[in-house]
Order: C-alpha cells, then sequence, then structure tokens
C-alpha cells in the first residue's frame, strides 16, 4: 500500500460530463427534468 | 514516437457512466491513434450497500430516492439507451446490486497478474449485461479465470484481502486529487476529465499530451 501522492493541480478538462456520485448518477440535463418533481437535479 | 500516454481511471464496477465512460474513452484513444497505458483505480461510491441486495435496480431507486416506480423504469430506461449507443447492453432488470470491494480487489489482483483490463471489461458486463453476481469470492474468481487470471492465486488474494490495502489507497489518492465522482480520467498525471465525455474531448486531450511530449523532446 502506497501513500498518497501530493495534491496535485489538475487541469480539468471539458465540461462535466456523465457521473456517479455517492450513489447518485446524474442524467443529462435535459432528461433530468422529466423526471424530477423536487427542483433537484434527478439521479439513479 | 510519443511515448505511451498514462491514464489513471477511477471507477466503480456499479457505476453505470463508468462502463460507458470506458467506451468512449477508447473509442477517444482510437481517434487520436496515441499510444496509451490505463491503469484501473478503485472508488467505491456506495460502500453501505449489502453482498447481495434483494430486488430490482428500479426498486432501489425507488425506494432510496422516494421516486415513483414509473420514473425509476424511465431513468433506468434513459441510461439503456445511452449505453446502447456506445455498443453495451444493459439488462437492469437481471442486475445484482452488491457491495463492489471485493471487485475492486479483484482489479487489484488482476493488475498484479498483468490482466486488469481484461478483467475490468469482464467484470463490468458481468454486472450491467449478464446479470451475474459481481461481490462473491466463488462469482470474482469465476469471473477472473474469464479474464485470464490464475484461480489459485486470486482466490487466496481475495480470500486474505490481500489487496484491500491498495484499494483503500486509490480512494485516498481520489481524495487528495478532489475526485467526488466516477468515471474520473487523469491524463498523465496532470490533467483531469470527469465523467462519461464525449470521444472527442478524450481523443483532444491525448493529442495535446502527445504534442507537449513531442516539444520537450
Amino acid at each position: 500500500m502506497s501513500e498518497p501522492r501530493p495534491i496535485l493541480p489538475l487541469t480539468l478538462l471539458g465540461a462535466a460530463g456523465l457521473a456517479c456520485e455517492g450513489d447518485d448518477c446524474l442524467l443529462p440535463a435535459d432528461e433530468s427534468a422529466t423526471v424530477s418533481s423536487t427542483g433537484a437535479p434527478a439521479a439513479l | 514516437m510519443t511515448d505511451a500516454v498514462k491514464i489513471d481511471i477511477w471507477s466503480d464496477v456499479a457505476c453505470p457512466w463508468c462502463y460507458i465512460g470506458k467506451r468512449k474513452f477508447e473509442e477517444g484513444a482510437r481517434r487520436a491513434e496515441v499510444p496509451v497505458e490505463v491503469e484501473y483505480h478503485s472508488f467505491e461510491l456506495s460502500p453501505d450497500t449489502p453482498e447481495t441486495y434483494a430486488g430490482s435496480t428500479a426498486e432501489y431507486l425507488s425506494k432510496h430516492k422516494g421516486l415513483p416506480i414509473a420514473d425509476a423504469h424511465r431513468m433506468l430506461d434513459q441510461v439503456t439507451a445511452i449505453a446502447a449507443s456506445v455498443g453495451l447492453h444493459y439488462d437492469f432488470d437481471t442486475v445484482v446490486h452488491t457491495k463492489t470491494l471485493l471487485a475492486h480487489e479483484l482489479l487489484h489482483a488482476a493488475k498484479a497478474q498483468g490482466r486488469q483490463l481484461e478483467t475490468a471489461e469482464v467484470v463490468f458486463r458481468a454486472y450491467f449485461e449478464q446479470g451475474r453476481h459481481v461481490g462473491r469470492i466463488d462469482d470474482l474468481v469465476e469471473l477472473g479465470v474469464e479474464a485470464g487470471l490464475n484461480p489459485d492465486v486470486t482466490r487466496a488474494a481475495l480470500e486474505s484481502h490481500e489487496y484491500v490495502g491498495d484499494v483503500q489507497a486509490d480512494i485516498a489518492q481520489a481524495v487528495a486529487y478532489g475526485i467526488r465522482g466516477v468515471p474520473f480520467f487523469v491524463i498523465d498525471g496532470r490533467y483531469g476529465v470527469s465523467g462519461a465525455q464525449d470521444p472527442e474531448v478524450f481523443a483532444d486531450a491525448l493529442r495535446q499530451v502527445a504534442a507537449e511530449q513531442e516539444s520537450v523532446r
């Protein structure tokens, strides 16, 4: 097991893509609008 | 000739965008015609998931997100359609929800045997397309064998949790990078790409890194 490397200043490329955070997996914005009734982003 | 560009990918076995992102990245690398060296790293999205969740994905969503079951089905249909657009055949009716820590341990055991990429593909396919369990040692050994791993070495590694420290180290490294979601691609240790982006985003990034490597020769 290795120690984490120092925090690196990553340069982010591209807009945020479809990703999962926790057990939330965001849908594309235009599609989430069709399934969210709370105003929050719809998530899997 | 350009050196292989190192790509570190943080993902979780149970992350639908991670398998889709894998395909999109692969297409981007093909378009860029840049040699890459890929290493998968562990990110456990839902560590509280039991070994076996006795219900469908739609039921899980409905219960955990408070969604009507019809909305859950509609969301899954949308993800399934996006997966199909990159040639994947998700079958959420048969997906077996499970804790993915052991699957991550398998991916580290596979790395030690030089078969990590093959194993990642087998495990993603098993989970999303084949409805197979990826949270039990017997099942994981079987998947490992399909990916070319030694069954005895693999079983011993899983039973002794030989690589659980490496899984935790990956997660700690993700925190150090500030990664909050997956898939997350770190290119040449300098550039980050978050999420299942279009192939051209990956292709552009690879071309840029390859050009930078050439310019410092």
